[in-house]
């Protein structure tokens, strides 16, 4: 049994578990983000962007058949006593180091290019030009084609060697099973590398830990690819993100910082003024210290808020209060940001 | 052509000294320009027939296959070989196909669905470049899949004429004579037209053994004591991912044997490292669905085992056909216990919304979606200028096919005769006598050595030394 996502409910607070399969499989909502960040799950973004509905159904039912779960009146999950038990007795091998980094990449295209180049070089180095290359989408293929046509020089096995080196040492400072499981990762002349139920069985860990760790360490890769030179932080460098949200949403705040109306900006963009309102809340959630606070959402306005809203935010209830309850419900929403912000910061 | 040239080509390119039964005659057909159907054993070596003529003929040699994992095992025996001109069309975003589409200058193979080939793009595309060789692998799925599953089979027909008329080879394992004249009327082409090279379906080397147990949960169990008794590397099929999964790690875990599960679902990666492993021999034993194994290129799979029944006898013999290509005893089991029947017909049964309905989508008053789950289907039907009275006579005629096939699974899982004499009848075949038949003629076959010998590999190494194993792979000292 699968076990990975009794890590994401709770004992005390029931979860949506569309919620959950939403953050798990990267499906940006205003709402999956907003409620993603109640549960304090906002981190596992994109953790399993594999995971098909019929997969993560199965799962549930699979911890609710085994009573570590339980679907709730209103259609939340939650630990059962059992679950609890079980994650205190069986706690986690491996936790996450780089799951703050969610945003930085799409962990899977990464991998399958960082595999493939490194087959590629693997084959290099043991002069063989006939096997199998690993199966990735076509462009993923023109990806690691016209990096190798760029980078390929007598010193390349040798650089990317360097660069792994230090990668893998890195990792391993940070914590001994990403070093193993990256050099077990990759894919090379006459080595397959592990499957995850062998890198879980090498490590001595569950599926559930196993999942964790990969995603992790493709995270790290991304991450350090960032950071460093080197032939594959270059092959890497274009799937990097520049921020954690998109363009589109960047240039939304930074219009309305400038000044201008939400729905001017929506007029110029040529964009539904919702569209422009779940920009603004996506970046007060996904950025709160670079989000302007004070312009967007001014003290007056809290004020009358807060006498309408108090205690828990999760448990507060919507009532429009002006006649326009799309532009009340964006305001109720960013308070409810704003208020979860500002208990994060103390 | 000259046969010297064919026999340094065979050499050259491929290593071989000798052509399989059936090979050179296919081989000196398409040649010499006539279409052929080539109906050769499983393990009778198909692919060299398109792939050697491909280097004595100009042009590209396109191949058409049903399955995506079937077209990336072909693609990857080309490239061991060190050919790189090789092309695989798959679904992808326009851009990319765009992109796909501007190398097939430089290809010599390439490898395309029929739903690829029904994009007119593509078609357009392929005629722009002289398409040599049109290579129809597995073309029992033309008769196998047209009406109810994968109707873009039936525009190869259009293609083959968009084309100018390549010369077509259709390869099969499994085309009993009903259906090598369907292939042929699907395909637009008269029997007198094309050369029928046909050879036994008979798997000498294949024992047959069913094993009747009283309730599905005896099945684990059984098969822990088959793969614990057997000998050499083997694969296990299901009917369900999940199970597969599950088995896989029960039996690693009961056994000690090295097992891993293969499915669709999993990731890209660990499917090419589960058949690289299994290829090296690291893993003795995979636990898959139907996606594993059409391509495998391992000659020395001692053993198959299904752990569901199939739904049709052909599949079945595709299936088995994946041991013993080296000509070593092997042997196929199938694990049935009641209930088998109803999953297997769950599995191939469509049902047809009703004709009601089906009009007012045809007339476009309602939107396809309103058809359900299998809209396209229909629809695909419709754009076909089917009437809805045809689809339903199609339909129909299909659904008593089906049942009629699962009937002839069920009589080979209940046999109380030779199972291998009922095999060879259903492809119209006469019965043959051989040693190590069946288990009606050995019941007690799994207490005899049937299967030569082998040390077992153990579950992979790990590699805790990072630096040694990342030198390693970099063929650094």
């Amino acid at each position: 049994m699968n076990t990975y996502l009794l890590r994401l409910c709770s004992y005390h607070q029931p979860r949506r578990e569309r919620v959950i399969e939403n953050v798990l499989t990267n499906r940006q909502t205003v709402a999956t983000l907003f409620w993603a960040q109640q549960y304090g799950i906002l981190t596992w973004l994109g953790a399993r962007r594999r995971l098909s509905r019929e997969q993560f159904d199965q799962e549930v039912a699979a911890l609710i058949e085994a009573q570590l779960l339980e679907r709730t009146e209103d259609d939340g999950l939650k630990l059962t006593a059992a679950g609890v038990s079980y994650e205190e007795t069986q706690p986690p091998v491996y936790q996450p180091h780089f799951y703050s980094w969610n945003w930085l990449a799409n962990t899977h295209t990464v991998q399958r290019r960082l595999l493939l180049a490194f087959q590629v070089v693997s084959e290099l180095a043991h002069q063989n030009r006939c096997y199998a290359p690993l199966a990735v989408p076509f462009t993923d293929q023109e990806a690691v084609r016209g990096w190798f046509k760029h980078v390929n020089s007598p010193r390349l096995v040798c650089e990317v060697y360097a660069e792994l080196h230090l990668l893998a040492d890195l990792l391993s400072k940070e914590d001994q099973y990403l070093g193993i499981a990256l050099v077990n990762r990759l894919i090379g002349h006459d080595q397959a590398g592990w499957t995850i139920d062998q890198l879980a069985d090498h490590l001595h860990m569950s599926l559930a830990d196993a999942l964790v760790l990969d995603h992790d360490l493709w995270l790290a890769v991304t991450a350090f690819a960032r950071q460093t030179a080197g032939p594959l932080a270059e092959l890497l460098r274009p799937l990097i993100a520049p921020a954690p949200i998109s363009r589109s949403c960047r240039t939304t705040v930074q219009m309305v910082q400038q000044g201008l109306a939400v729905a001017t900006v929506a007029d110029r963009r040529r964009l539904k003024l919702g569209t422009v309102r779940e920009h603004l809340l996506t970046a007060a959630i996904l950025t709160p210290q670079q989000f302007n606070w004070s312009q967007l959402l001014p003290p007056a306005q809290r004020a009358q808020l807060a006498s309408r809203y108090h205690g828990d935010v999760a448990q507060w209830r919507f009532q429009s209060w002006s006649g326009d309850a799309n532009a009340d419900f964006y305001y109720f929403r960013l308070y409810q940001i704003y208020k979860e912000h500002l208990s994060n910061e103390s | 052509m000259n046969r010297d040239r064919i026999y340094q080509t065979l050499h050259r390119r491929f290593g071989y000294q000798k052509f399989r039964d059936g090979q050179l005659a296919t081989i000196e057909a398409v040649l010499a320009g006539q279409d052929t159907l080539a109906v050769l054993p499983t393990g009778g070596g198909k692919s060299l027939l398109y792939q050697l003529p491909a280097y004595l003929t100009p042009g590209i040699v396109l191949v058409v296959s049903p399955l995506i994992s079937l077209m990336q095992d072909q693609v990857d025996r080309l490239h061991r070989r060190g050919e790189k001109r090789v092309l695989l069309l798959s679904g992808q975003d326009k851009r990319a196909r765009e992109q796909q589409l501007g190398r097939l200058g430089q290809a010599k193979f390439v490898f395309a669905s029929p739903e690829i080939l029904a994009n007119p793009t593509v078609s357009t595309a392929l005629r722009r470049v002289h398409v040599a060789i049109l290579t129809i692998d597995e073309a029992h799925c033309i008769s196998q899949w047209g009406p109810d599953f994968r109707p873009e089979y039936l525009l190869l027909r259009q293609l083959r004429e968009l084309l100018d008329n390549p010369v077509t080879l259709m390869l099969t394992a499994t085309a009993p004579p009903r259906v090598q004249a369907d292939i042929l009327a699907k395909l637009g082409l008269s029997r007198e037209g094309v050369t029928l090279i046909r050879r036994s379906v008979n798997r000498e080397n294949i024992f047959l053994a069913v094993e009747q147990l009283t309730s599905p949960d005896e099945k684990a169990p059984r098969l822990l004591q088959l793969v614990q008794a057997l000998s050499g590397a083997g694969i296990v099929y299901f009917a369900s991912r999940r199970l597969a999964t599950m088995t896989a790690a029960w039996l690693q875990k009961q056994s000690g044997i090295a097992v891993a599960a293969y499915h669709a679902g999993m990731p890209a990666a660990d499917r090419f490292r589960v058949q690289q492993q299994f290829m090296n021999n690291d893993l003795q034993l995979i636990c898959a669905t139907s996606a594993f194994g059409m391509g495998v290129d391992k000659a020395d799979i001692r053993f198959i085992i299904h752990y569901h029944q199939p739904t049709n006898l052909a599949d079945y013999v595709q299936e088995i056909g994946r041991a013993g290509r080296d000509g070593q005893q092997s042997a196929a089991i199938l694990l049935a216990s009641p209930g088998d029947g109803l999953l297997a017909r769950q599995l191939t049964t469509i049902d047809l919304p009703p004709v009601s309905l089906l009009e007012r989508v045809r007339q476009g008053e309602l939107a396809s979606a309103a058809l359900g789950a299998n809209h396209e289907l229909f629809t695909f039907y419709f754009r076909q200028h089917y009437t809805v009275d045809q689809l339903v006579t199609a339909f129909n005629r299909r659904r008593q096919q089906n049942r009629w096939q699962l009937e002839q699974v069920q009589s080979y899982l209940s046999l109380d005769s030779c199972r291998r004499a009922f095999l060879l009848n259903y492809f119209g075949e006469r019965p043959v006598d051989q040693d190590r038949c069946c288990d009606h003629e050995s019941p007690d076959w799994l207490s005899q050595p049937l299967l030569p010998p082998r040390p077992l590999p153990s579950p992979q190494a790990g590699n805790d030394d990072w630096d040694q194993q990342l030198r390693g792979l970099l063929n650094l000292s």
